[in-house]
């Protein structure tokens, strides 16, 4: 009974011990600031897009009235700014403003403030713009939320240049911090509900079983960017496309975990969004998926590949400023 | 306010009651954005869930704020046909009808904003609701009430859209149509060399609940 006990124990304590190496490891901020990149030039784009039709979407007579987006969420705790602005003048007013927050935010100057208004301000826009949206949106609030955790501006940024400079030329590497791990950790997991629910949902329909769901997506005359129906010559290529969607979304959630599996997760996610993006007219949503997938590569993966843009050299960084200790951890992910 | 990670003392981690505060939000936001899909998936023939319900119900508040009521079925269960819809927009001004239908890839540009007006007809199809309450329905009060929600909302979008074009044309009336682009299978387009715009593909949808055979083919995109 007694050694029941105890290793009832330590398998509670190994879980705990898994948990916290999982959310609390410190993590170095390079995945997250090229992250906020990113993410934060899709999030100006997706801003500056409704320029083009602001007063048809959000002025006194859009497309979905203010009225009736309100209504539409009558009983819900979601809100808006959005629903109180009627005057075209003020709606373009603020909607520079916004453009504005994205554009700092993407170069990371004041990230910290930015950061946090770009996931309210998007939010904000999603809860008016509803009935125009898809699963661009869902992602674009996702990252910025997510973002605005960690120390996103902290390199790759107009914050660390402009610190750098006051400092005369020199600064320490940015340590290492929890809340960074926190925010990838959040993004990884995040991704991982997005597929499995997709690739369940999938499997609920028997065109993704029978393999002509491939088909009936490409010959989607409303969605295709690019006409690939001469694949109707390889049935057997358009099934198997079909199985290998579903079979790499389900599986997704676990294969994305060990370093062995994991290249070719991200591999296949790279094909499939490329493939929606150029195929199916959905440029953004592709490309915004390969975005929120950034957040499996390591931080040092990416601090070498960055040093090969012409800045300076690798050796002239300044020494660490985490712990040796630190430095020797194993890193997340 | 500095632990270190028993089994990797090299591992610093922040202070324990930190981690105990954290790790209790972090459940919560799990939970809260694993709900939405799962009660997408969690409902059949029975209704949904109930303890499904019970724990969407106490996080709603904070999924709503968050933007994070998402069901993340893209192309699922099926790939589906495509909605659009046209516009006769009238004037009594002497002017002459004109029709007008969206998406358009011809007016939007980008092609974001293509995708908007997409959205638009898409998400108005998707929330249709006949005009009568079902009779199968009509007896089961909970499936009434939502019936009748669901018709308001619809009705709130088609009131939009009528009103967003009278505005924009300075019209005196405007008539909405859904229009259905049905799937197309391999065998019409392999061995029968049909378009795919082909206009036979398209139907008008009735407002009054009537659904054309092909509907039944496929979900939604």
């Amino acid at each position: 009974m007694n050694s029941l006990l105890q290793a009832g124990k330590s398998w509670l304590s190994e879980i705990v011990s898994g948990w916290n190496r999982f959310w609390f490891t410190p993590s170095d901020p390079h995945t997250l600031a090229l992250l906020r990149i990113l993410a934060g030039a899709m999030l100006f784009y997706t801003h500056l897009v409704w320029s083009k039709n602001l007063v048809a979407f959000l002025g006194p007579h859009s497309w979905i009235l203010r009225e009736a987006s309100m209504e539409l969420h009558r009983g819900t705790h979601a809100w808006s700014h959005l629903w109180y602005i009627d005057s075209p003048g003020v709606l373009w007013a603020q909607h520079v403003v916004v453009l504005i927050v994205m554009a700092m935010f993407t170069v990371g100057l004041f990230s910290r403030v930015t950061s946090v208004l770009a996931c309210l301000l998007t939010i904000s826009y999603c809860h008016r713009l509803d009935g125009a949206l898809f699963g661009l949106d869902q992602v674009n609030a996702m990252l910025a939320m997510y973002l605005m955790i960690g120390p996103c501006g902290a390199v790759y940024s107009v914050d660390r240049w402009l610190a750098k400079r006051k400092a005369g030329g020199q600064l320490p590497r940015p340590a290492a911090t929890t809340s960074g791990n926190l925010a990838i950790r959040l993004i990884q997991v995040h991704m991982c509900i997005i597929y499995l629910f997709g690739g369940i949902s999938k499997m609920r329909g028997e065109m993704w079983w029978d393999g002509t769901a491939v088909w009936y997506a490409i010959s989607n005359l409303e969605y295709q960017s690019l006409d690939i129906t001469w694949l109707v010559r390889f049935p057997w290529l358009i099934a198997l496309l079909s199985h290998i969607t579903v079979v790499w979304e389900a599986s997704y959630c676990f294969l994305i975990w060990p370093r062995a599996t994991r290249p070719i997760m991200l591999g296949l996610a790279v094909c499939v969004h490329g493939g929606i993006a150029l195929f199916l007219g959905m440029i953004t949503f592709g490309l915004v998926m390969i975005i929120g997938n950034v957040a499996f590569l390591s931080p040092s993966l990416i601090e070498n590949a960055m040093h090969y843009f012409p800045r300076r050299p690798a050796a002239a960084l300044a020494p660490p400023a985490a712990s040796p200790a630190i430095r020797r951890r194993k890193r997340p992910a | 306010m500095i632990d270190r990670e028993p089994s990797h003392p090299d591992v610093e981690l922040p202070s324990k009651s930190w981690r105990v505060i954290i790790s209790l939000l972090l459940i919560a936001h799990l939970v809260a954005i694993f709900m939405p899909p799962f009660m997408l998936q969690a409902s059949g023939s029975g209704g949904t869930s109930p303890i499904g319900e019970l724990v969407m119900n106490a996080l709603l508040p904070y999924i709503d704020m968050a933007y994070l009521n998402h069901g993340y079925a893209f192309f699922a269960p099926n790939p589906g046909p495509s909605h659009l819809v046209r516009a006769r927009i009238e004037f009594d001004d002497g002017r002459q009808p004109v029709e007008e239908t969206f998406p358009d890839l011809d007016e939007q540009w980008p092609r974001l904003l293509y995708h908007r007006h997409f959205m638009l007809s898409e998400q108005l199809n998707a929330q249709y609701q006949p005009p009568q309450l079902p009779p199968e329905i009509s007896q089961e009060p909970e499936l009434a009430e939502r019936w009748q929600t669901a018709r308001r909302m619809y009705e709130l979008k088609w009131r939009s859209f009528q009103e967003h074009l009278t505005a924009k044309h300075d019209a005196s009336y405007v008539t909405l149509t859904r229009v259905e682009h049905r799937m197309i299978d391999v065998f019409e387009v392999g061995e029968q060399n049909k378009k795919l715009d082909a206009p036979d593909t398209f139907y008008d949808l009735r407002e009054d609940g009537f659904v054309p055979p092909e509907e039944l083919m496929g979900g939604n995109p």
